[in-house]
């Protein structure tokens, strides 16, 4: 195409430019070609188009409501939220019914709730405090407290944990065996402290972690404490 | 019925702004004004069917109304690229259930002829310039419309146009 083609095209298009100048101009290109090709997209595009009013009337009958929408919208906000929840609890209910330390952190949550005074940090004695403190080094010692406490075994396995539990409770002298490295006092207030915290591979917190967790009792102190 | 709005005047972006709210009769302005040219639009690329293509393209326009963002371009742009997946959908519905060994040459009009021929040229068109022949011709956009819509200089229009043109005199000579 001849430099300045185009823009002279445009000019006879806007009638700036008769179809004979342009033809002179311009005579290696196929002006008569174009043009022709441009006045058969005309004819296309100005063919009749039915009534759109009737057209409207068909179509307005198909037209989705919008209400309908923002309830479908909503409604699917909800299912979500639905999922969410039962997953929530089937997870849940999983791991209370499979990890030990689960069952037991869910029945100390459960006391806590109900306002169970045995189970608030800080208001018991400082041996209460430090089975307290055991119970909270559950939720709060880090993996790194469970290998600083028992480096030879570094984080207990579940059946680890397990084997562990059934230990405590055969010997209540407070012998935490493998999984401890909380004192014994906690062992022998509450012996499953320790077990419940191996379940998590957690370990138990040592005693002076114990304390502080039954003072401060935010969880993840513990581990921050411990470093 | 044709009811003229003057594009991207005041009147349409409010009749848009009622319309995305949910307002039926507003949409039902925006329909007369622009039904002729997704008519022409599917009529120029389908041949047939055209009815049920425009109704179509209305239908999806008002579900997707909600999330429409002038951009500056026409409305009717926006319908524009709504009837294109409208027509690709159903060239694709066709091509699945309508061979083309199967259709009856002797039984098709000449002008149908004509219209199917336009159509398998514009469609061997580069993207580019066949949007641009279609808003200009079926859309009735101006060059300065059509380079608001597709993001080009009214001169770029222009040049697209012709190269598009004289591509199309070759393959329907």
């Amino acid at each position: 195409m001849e430099p300045g083609f185009e823009d002279a095209l445009g000019l006879w298009e806007t009638g700036e430019l008769s179809r004979d100048e342009l033809a002179r101009r311009f005579p290696d290109e196929d002006v008569v070609g174009v043009l022709d090709a441009f006045a058969r997209m005309g004819v296309a595009a100005a063919e009749p188009t039915p009534d759109a009013g009737a057209a409207w009337e068909a179509v307005r009958v198909k037209l989705p409501a919008r209400l309908a929408d923002r309830r479908r919208g909503r409604g699917k906000a909800i299912r979500l939220l639905a999922a969410a929840t039962i997953a929530v609890l089937v997870l849940g209910a999983s791991a209370y019914a499979v990890v030990p330390g689960a069952r037991k952190a869910m029945n100390d949550a459960a006391g806590l709730i109900a306002g169970d005074d045995d189970h608030s940090p800080g208001s018991t004695s400082p041996t209460e405090s430090t089975e307290d403190g055991a119970d909270g080094s559950t939720f709060e010692s880090s993996d790194d407290d469970a290998a600083a406490a028992n480096p030879d075994e570094g984080v207990a396995t579940e059946d680890e944990a397990q084997a562990d539990a059934d230990e405590h409770e055969a010997d209540d002298d407070g012998n935490a065996g493998s999984n401890s490295g909380t004192n014994d006092d906690a062992i022998e207030v509450d012996s499953g402290s320790g077990t419940d915290g191996g379940s998590f591979g957690d370990g138990s917190g040592s005693e002076e972690e114990a304390g502080e967790s039954a003072d401060g009792g935010s969880p993840g102190s513990g581990a921050e404490e411990s470093g | 019925m044709d009811v003229h709005i003057s594009k991207e005047t005041m009147e349409e972006r409010e009749l848009v702004g009622m319309a995305r709210k949910g307002d039926q009769d507003a949409f039902g302005k925006l329909f007369l004004a622009h039904h002729g040219a997704i008519f022409r639009l599917a009529r120029a690329t389908l041949g047939d069917g055209a009815d049920d293509v425009a109704s179509e393209t209305f239908v999806r326009a008002w579900t997707a109304l909600p999330k429409y963002q002038d951009t500056g371009a026409p409305f009717v742009a926006w319908l524009y690229g709504i009837a294109r997946h409208v027509v690709v959908d159903e060239l694709r519905r066709r091509s699945r259930t309508e061979p083309h060994a199967a259709v009856d040459m002797e039984r098709v009009d000449h002008t149908h002829e004509d219209r199917l021929t336009l159509a398998a040229a514009l469609d061997g068109l580069p993207d580019e310039q066949r949007q641009v022949l279609e808003l200009k011709f079926f859309v009735g956009l101006t060059n300065d419309e059509v380079g608001a819509a597709l993001g080009k200089t009214p001169g770029a229009v222009n040049a697209q146009q012709w190269r598009a043109l004289q591509a199309l005199r070759k393959m329907i000579a």
